[in-house]
């Protein structure tokens, strides 16, 4: 039940704390960025993401605690925020399914599969947001890969964020 | 006159939250990533929207208009609330708040990598270059030819 509530709440989120962009400018900058920085080490590139997952996630505990007086979200409830945030926000459909330490996220139809042929290209930018998004929201460390058109995060076990 | 409310209420939109776009362009400025490809980047960007915008709008737009199309644009995305004002073939857009200004960076490098989004889609909408600069909490844009 909880999990039908958080995506009423994760919509609620976007509609207050989301910036509209056109989709266009979106695509088109995505499209620059991946073919840009495939060059440049995915560590690199992770440290900017991942960090920025992490501020976000943040900021929507936070948003559900002071108004939903929700402070925990258990790894079964991850699909329910994952794919409203993708389907609210425009970023495209996914399917989010937890099998024990394994979270697999495919991404099904999105603007990111359009900008380069190979997905670990097309989809290897965002990955660093959703591990730092996902490991923020669980309170522990979350580490990923790209296989397919789908992420696989792994929850580190004893991984508690401090 | 053109409606532009109405026209970007009819954009496909994609809808981020404010904490991440902050952030993002935080880490990515305090790493340093060069600013010679992002600006050609975002110019880009800027000029394919322009050109969407363009297609939408099915006709031509003066410069007398930019400042309340721009102004539309700013509120409409969330990215704040800006005066633009005209003075012949510059642009000035004066920030008045944003939430770019969460960043613990100074207004002026948090302003500075959308430069090329905005130059890039005042160059595609104006069928004129204009370049920019960012002075303070403001961009001065210079429409060239």
């Amino acid at each position: 039940m909880k999990g039908e509530f958080l995506r009423a709440y994760t919509k609620i989120y976007l509609e207050l704390e989301g910036l509209k962009f056109p989709e266009v400018l979106i695509e088109s900058a995505y499209s620059n960025l991946a073919n840009f920085l495939r060059d440049i080490p995915v560590g690199v590139r992770r440290i900017i993401t991942r960090d920025a997952g992490k501020k976000s996630a943040e900021s929507f505990k936070n948003f559900l605690r002071d108004r939903y007086k929700i402070t925990e979200i258990k790894e079964e409830e991850v699909p329910a925020v994952v794919e409203t945030f993708f389907k609210i926000s425009g970023m495209g459909d996914v399917k989010c399914e937890v099998n024990g330490d394994k979270i697999r996220v495919e991404v099904k139809d999105s603007f990111m599969l359009r900008a380069n042929p190979d997905p670990n290209i097309a989809l290897g930018q965002f990955i660093g947001i959703i591990e730092g998004f996902i490991s923020e929201l669980l309170g522990k460390e979350v580490v990923g890969k790209i296989e397919g058109n789908s992420y696989i995060l792994t929850i580190k076990s004893g991984s508690a964020l401090q | 006159m053109y409606n532009f409310s109405e026209i970007l209420k009819n954009q496909r939109l994609v809808i981020l939250p404010k904490d991440l776009i902050v952030y993002l362009f935080e880490s990515a400025a305090k790493i340093g990533l060069p600013p010679g490809p992002r600006d050609l980047m975002a110019r880009e960007a800027g000029k394919r929207y322009a050109q969407a915008f363009m297609d939408s709008v099915g006709g031509k737009i003066d410069l007398g208009e930019i400042p309340e199309l721009l102004e539309k644009i700013y509120d409409f995305s969330g990215m704040g609330k800006v005066k633009v004002s005209l003075n012949g073939n510059e642009i000035l857009l004066e920030f008045l708040h944003s939430p770019l200004f969460k960043s613990s960076l100074d207004p002026q490098k948090i302003l500075r990598p959308f430069l090329g989004l905005v130059e890039g889609f005042l160059s595609g909408i104006l069928g004129k270059e204009v370049k920019g600069e960012v002075r303070d909490k403001s961009y001065i844009l210079k429409v060239k030819g």
